[in-house]
Formats: structure tokens, C-alpha cells, sequence
């Protein structure tokens, strides 16, 4: 019998896992900046992707995509502090509904509501799952001791012939958002390093703080950072490598916990997003970019999983979790799943056909399409008038953006097209380079098959 | 030990403790506008072999918890300590921690034994939540971490100077005076994670006004892997007044004006908890 322990972390980037730096040789990728044994352990022992995305750089949208494998769009959660469909089953009501597997939830939820932290009973409770009643925590630094504390007791305690999947919502390395946001509305803070002996261990800059091209919508880039220079970013970043660091800690106690039960459980760790981390001179999420796009994915389980492979061959994403478990369970898939079975990865196996490339939303009406070696962006330019009628109009009606919806199509004159392969650091636009035309058409028709393919979400639970 | 928690706040007064807050927050992040500008205190009852601490998450400052100390002598070589620390959650269940450890007399108050256990409840001594209470011993020998959580064994390296992470307060408040120069150590972090490269070394002094007198403010700075650089602030009469961490605040406050009905109850839970 195998159980599931996800563990989902808050604005992780990928690179930011110690054991990855001899993937990102530059020492401008976090890898060389953090510690993190425990995180290196689940890759050494388990199965681990560096061609892994969120389906959207965004809390909501991207945890919502995570429990149904429905893409945006069609779960409906196309930006935060939107509920899911009705008509989407997550998870938990799916396998509520398809086997004996109970499904419980500890910790940060954010994947549709309001709220972030789901309650045992009422307006928080979780469809279909059993809520750990921790209560709230708006920062990592007191939530995530509740969740690893609470989370690695149930593992260690719960009954060794019930089936079951408990998610573990850690928040760190959110909590960098507060070092940002104060930065700009307080005017109070100044640099660890004015006042620690830190300065070998602050990280560089990025490499592409500055480029030259206009991004579509360039009106309402977001967020801007407020006036960091270059030392305050070398001091961003260098909390934010703490915050992964407790996230490791706390990744320790689970671990532990599950390996003390001694049984076939799976450990599945992953982010919902990633963080701007200066690049493109960025913080938070909501960017097209790598470091908000690119996303841990580890799977952990010595007894029924290869040990110590890395992938870094297969586009792999958030959506295909839930199909890697139902899989695993033999119970049924959701119908008009998005995701792949991740089974013949983990276990050496060829998986037969698998995507040539990867679709990723950025904010509410941006689009991407990462393939083997190209990255496409593009927005439409937005046409309601605030997220209310943009997702429902007052009658009732369902509008949302996306195939038949009734918003125009009008798009963005400036696109981008990136080389990864040459241009990792995505500084050179080529989507004005007459070079590219085939790549550029061989990415907008990728693009227009999902647009036929995705299936709009209708009914919203707004709380 | 001294034990004037409450003497020190009532001292500082009103304008000292804004002054205090305005500059360390200088160097954070915009956290203490609001919490050390509370009246003063009513009551000048002195609390003995104990103290409370609040966290006080700046964008949430209604969600909070609590941790208490005790110390006690064992020997001419070991003191014993009693930790209870208490998460708040708004669901009706609280997430507790309580150990009791067996520490040295030395610089970092390394701890060589200890029992912990942990529960999510509604409170301490009611019965805890289904699956979330866990029971363990820990003890170090030879540079060697030996567990039991559960009924399981798990040993791991630890090597060189360490202490428990909420030892550092009672090491630096035993040892704040001889503290001039920095020194490193292991951190035991939450019942049994390591993490090492942890620092410690004096950091600014202020010499504050306060209602009779002024008075100084010593403090140190701890940074370390997962540590967001951290400062512990004494009073003069060498006790850790303050811990300021990124949002994070673990903070000495006083308990009448702070305290509404359902914070007495849980004080008094506190105050009855006894070694």
C-alpha cells in the first residue's frame, strides 16, 4: 500500500537546491549560495527533473492546477483569491470518490478562496480533504514549524493500513515578500550587511539585471522593486537562501518521520512558483521568466523508486503530480487531465510519447511555450474591467478569458522569443530577428492547440 | 538570574521604547513601530525562574505564541531546563512543544539530554489532536546525536560546540558580560535538526533614556545557514529583552495591557506550569 506525502513550498525557485550546482555552473544561481542536505538527500535517494514548470507563476492558479491537473483556465483560478470550479474535482474529492485513500491537508492552501490556510469545519474546510487544524500563519518563520512538527507526528502516528495523501504546505521562502514590500513603503531598511560580517557570503547579482528589450504590457509589469541597488539585491538574495534553508530543515523532520513508518511512502517535494530573484529586476512571482517558472520537483521513496536519477531530459510540471499518483494507486485519471503519469520516469522506464514542450500562463492572459531549446511569450491585452466581470459577469453568466469567452483577442504588439540553449539568462530578444520565423510559427501553433484544447471553467466558488 | 522583566519595560517608558524601536528598526524590517509602545505597566509583580516570550509577526500582529522557561540548578556542573512553547492557531488547536533538557554550565548551555513531546491541542493538558503527538529522547555522546521519536532510533554527527536554539537565550543571558568576541556553534533546531556555520558576536550597545534613568542596551547578533541575521538585545540587567529575525519577533512584554481575556487564561496556564 503507498501513501503520499506532497510537500509544497512557497516562491522556491528551482536552482536554489545545493546539490544542483553542477547543473547551474554560474555562481549567480542560488545553488552556490545555499546549504541545503536535506533537499540534496531526496535527490540522491529518489528521482529529481531540472526541466520542471508551474503550469502559472502564481500561488492560486498554480496550486489549483496542482490538486485537479486542469490547467487555469479551466479550474478557473486564473489569478490569486479565486475558488475552483465546482465542477473540477481535486484530489482529494477524486479519491474520496474512486478509492479508500483519505486525503489530508496541513498547512498553506491558497488554491482557491481567500484565504491561505485552510480550518477543520466552515467556509475553509477543503472539498474532499481532512484539514490538520494548525490555524493561521501569514509567515513561514511561525507557520512552517507548526505544519513540519504537525505533518511528521501524523506521518509517524496514522494507521499502517489506511491509505492516505497529506500535503504539507510550507511558506518560506515567501516570506522575502516582506523584505521587499517594506523596503519601498517604510523606508527603514537597510542591509544586513551594514551591520554583519557577511559580505563573503552575499551572492551576485544576476547577470541580466539590465536588458534591452520591451516586455508586452509593459504599462503593468509587476512588481516593480523599489529602488533596490545592487548591494540591497546581493542582501535580498542572500535572505532568501536562509529562507530555503529552513524550508530544508523542516523537509528534515518529515523525512525522518517517514522513514521511521517504514513503509512505501512516497515523499513528493515541489514549489508553486518561483521568485524573481533580481533577475530581469524582479521580485516575487507573476514574471515570464525562468527563475518564477522553473520549480523544484523531487520525488522520494527508496522502496519503489529509482535512487539518485536526475532527469534532466523530460519537460515535466506541477499538473502531472495527481496523474503520477493515480497511477501509483490504480485508481483512474480525471477526466480531461493535462498532466502525465510520471511512473515510467521514476522507475527507469521509457514512457513512450511524451510533450515536446511546456505551457505556462503568466499572470491572467500571458501565454508561453517553453520547447527543447525555445521560449515564446505573449499576452493578450486584457479586456474586462476588473477580475470580478473577468471571470463572471453579476448575472451569473460565465465569462472568463479563453475559448469562446466573449473577450477580444486583441495581443500585445511586443512578444519574446528566447534561445535557452545560448541565452540562459534570457537577456536577447529574438522575436524581431527574421532568423526566427519558423521557430516563432512553430511555437504560436503549439500555443494554438492548446487554446482549442482547454475546456473554460464555469462554476466558481468565490471564498 | 534576575528576574525584572516587567521593572525593565516599566523603566524604559514610552519614549525610550519607540527611540529603541526606531532604531532597531533601522536595521530590520519596519517591525517594532508598534510593539514595544504599550503603556506602561500595572502591575510590578516580578516573575521568578521564568520568563514569557510572544511572537509577534509584524503583518499579523493578533496571531501570536508563546514560549516560557524555567531553569533550574542540578549540580555544580548541570542546570536543568524546562521549555514550553506555544504556536497559536485560530482553528481552535494550539501547536505545543514542551522539553526538558539537561545542560552544562558552560558558554552555550549545551544541552546533553533531553525529553521533548509535541501536540497540536487545545491546550497543553487536554488531549491532543488525532496522529499529532509525538514523544522523544535525545542525547549526545562522543560528537553523536542519538534520537528516540516514537519508539525509533536515529543517531547523526554532531561535531564541535552546539547548543539548543532556544538555549541561546539563557546562554546569552548567563553569559552576556563575558561575550566579546564572536564564536560559532551547531544550533539543534526544533527537537533534533542540525544546522551548523552558526554565529555569534557582539553587536551594537545603546544607552537609552528611560523614566529614572538611562540605561543600556546590549546586543548580539546570531547569523548561521537558515538563520535570516538575527539580534538578541539585553537589558542592564542582563536579561534578553528582545529577538528580532526578519518578520519574526520573539519579544518580552508585559502582561497587562497586552493580555485580553482569552491571553490571561493561557498566562495563567503558564503561570501554573511548574517543574
Amino acid at each position: 500500500m503507498k501513501n503520499f506525502v506532497i510537500i509544497i513550498v512557497d516562491q522556491m525557485s528551482m536552482d536554489c537546491i545545493s546539490l544542483y550546482k553542477k547543473y547551474f555552473k554560474d555562481e549567480a544561481y542560488l545553488a552556490h549560495w545555499v546549504d541545503t542536505p536535506n533537499l540534496d538527500r531526496m535527490i540522491n535517494e529518489g528521482v529529481s527533473f531540472t526541466r520542471s514548470y508551474t503550469p502559472s507563476a502564481v500561488c492560486c492558479p498554480a496550486r489549483a492546477s496542482l490538486f485537479t491537473s486542469r490547467m487555469p483556465v479551466e479550474h478557473g483560478v486564473i489569478c490569486n483569491n479565486i475558488g475552483i470550479d465546482r465542477n473540477v474535482p481535486n484530489m482529494g474529492e477524486w479519491f474520496g470518490d474512486h478509492s479508500d485513500y483519505t486525503m489530508h491537508y496541513c498547512g498553506k492552501w491558497h488554491a482557491g478562496g481567500k484565504w491561505n490556510c485552510p480550518q477543520k469545519e466552515g467556509a475553509r474546510k477543503i472539498p474532499g480533504m481532512n484539514v490538520l487544524p494548525i490555524g493561521e500563519h501569514s509567515n513561514g518563520s511561525n507557520l512552517d514549524y507548526k505544519v513540519s512538527q504537525t505533518v511528521s507526528a501524523f506521518v509517524r502516528n496514522y494507521d499502517k493500513d489506511k491509505p492516505f495523501i497529506l500535503v504539507s504546505g510550507l511558506l518560506n521562502p515567501h516570506d522575502i515578500c516582506f523584505w521587499a514590500h517594506d523596503f519601498g513603503v517604510k523606508d527603514t531598511i537597510k542591509r544586513s550587511s551594514d551591520f554583519f560580517d557577511i559580505e563573503n557570503h552575499l551572492p551576485p547579482v544576476p547577470p541580466n539585471m539590465d536588458y534591452d528589450f520591451i516586455e508586452p504590457d509593459k504599462e503593468h509589469v509587476k512588481p516593480l522593486p523599489p529602488h533596490f541597488n545592487a548591494h540591497e539585491w546581493q542582501n535580498y538574495l542572500y535572505d532568501y537562501c536562509r529562507m530555503v534553508e529552513k524550508i530544508d530543515s523542516d523537509v528534515e523532520k518529515i523525512l525522518n518521520a517517514v522513514e521511521d513508518r517504514d513503509d512505501d511512502t512516497f515523499v513528493i517535494f515541489t514549489s508553486d512558483h518561483g521568485d524573481g530573484l533580481g533577475r530581469h529586476g524582479r521580485i516575487e512571482k507573476w514574471h515570464p521568466y525562468e527563475g518564477s517558472n522553473k520549480i523544484p520537483l523531487i520525488f522520494w521513496n527508496p522502496k519503489s523508486i529509482c535512487k539518485g536519477f536526475i532527469n534532466n531530459s523530460h519537460f515535466v510540471n506541477l499538473l502531472d503530480i495527481f496523474p503520477t499518483i493515480c497511477d501509483y494507486t490504480g485508481v483512474e485519471m480525471p477526466p480531461h487531465s493535462r498532466g502525465l503519469s510520471l511512473k515510467p520516469l521514476l522507475e527507469g522506464k521509457e514512457p513512450g510519447e511524451w510533450r515536446d514542450h511546456i505551457y505556462i500562463d503568466y499572470e491572467k492572459t500571458g501565454r508561453i511555450i517553453i520547447s527543447e531549446r525555445y521560449k515564446y511569450v505573449m499576452k493578450y491585452k486584457f479586456s474586462g474591467n476588473d477580475d470580478l466581470q473577468f471571470i463572471r459577469k453579476e448575472d451569473g453568466v460565465f465569462e472568463s478569458f479563453g475559448k469562446g469567452a466573449g473577450h477580444t483577442y486583441e495581443k500585445y504588439s511586443e512578444r519574446m522569443l528566447f534561445d535557452l540553449e545560448k541565452d540562459p539568462w534570457e537577456k536577447v530578444n529574438l522575436y524581431n530577428n527574421p532568423n526566427y520565423k519558423e521557430v516563432l510559427s512553430w511555437h504560436e501553433e503549439k500555443l494554438k492547440e492548446w487554446e482549442e484544447k482547454l475546456i473554460p471553467g464555469m462554476h466558481y466558488d468565490r471564498n | 538570574m534576575t528576574y525584572i522583566t516587567d521593572k525593565v519595560m516599566i523603566m524604559m517608558g514610552k519614549a525610550a521604547r519607540q527611540e529603541m524601536a526606531d532604531h532597531i528598526s533601522k536595521r530590520f524590517y519596519g517591525l517594532l513601530d508598534y510593539k514595544i509602545t504599550g503603556q506602561p505597566l500595572k502591575s510590578k509583580v516580578q516573575w521568578e525562574n521564568e520568563y514569557m516570550i510572544f511572537a509577534c509577526p509584524h503583518s499579523r500582529p493578533d496571531l501570536k505564541g508563546y514560549m516560557k522557561m524555567i531553569k533550574y540548578p542540578l549540580d555544580n556542573e548541570r542546570h536543568g531546563l524546562k521549555i514550553r512553547l506555544c504556536r497559536f492557531g485560530n482553528d481552535g488547536y494550539h501547536c505545543f512543544l514542551q522539553m526538558n533538557l539537561e545542560c552544562l554550565n558552560d558558554f552555550l548551555c549545551t544541552p546533553v539530554k533531553w525529553t521533548f513531546e509535541t501536540k497540536l491541542a487545545k491546550q497543553w493538558d487536554e488531549e491532543a489532536y488525532p496522529y499529532t503527538c509525538q514523544q522523544g529522547e535525545c542525547f549526545v555522546d562522543r560528537g553523536t546525536l542519538y534520537e528516540t521519536i516514537n519508539g525509533k532510533d536515529r543517531s547523526k554527527p554532531l561535531k564541535g560546540n552546539y547548543t539548543f536554539r532556544y538555549n541561546l537565550f539563557d546562554a546569552i543571558q548567563t553569559n552576556g558580560e563575558k561575550m566579546d568576541g564572536a564564536f560559532s556553534f551547531s544550533i539543534i533546531d526544533e527537537l533534533n535538526v542540525i544546522k551548523k556555520d552558526n554565529m555569534l558576536k557582539p553587536y551594537i550597545e545603546l544607552n537609552l533614556p528611560s523614566i529614572n534613568k538611562n540605561m543600556d542596551i546590549r546586543s548580539y547578533v546570531h547569523t548561521g545557514q537558515s538563520v535570516i541575521p538575527a539580534v538578541y538585545g539585553l537589558g542592564f540587567d542582563g536579561r534578553v529583552l528582545f529577538y528580532i529575525s526578519g518578520i519574526e519577533i520573539l519579544f518580552l512584554i508585559n502582561r497587562e495591557n497586552e493580555l485580553s481575556k482569552g491571553w490571561k487564561n493561557l498566562y495563567e496556564k503558564l503561570r501554573n506550569y511548574h517543574c
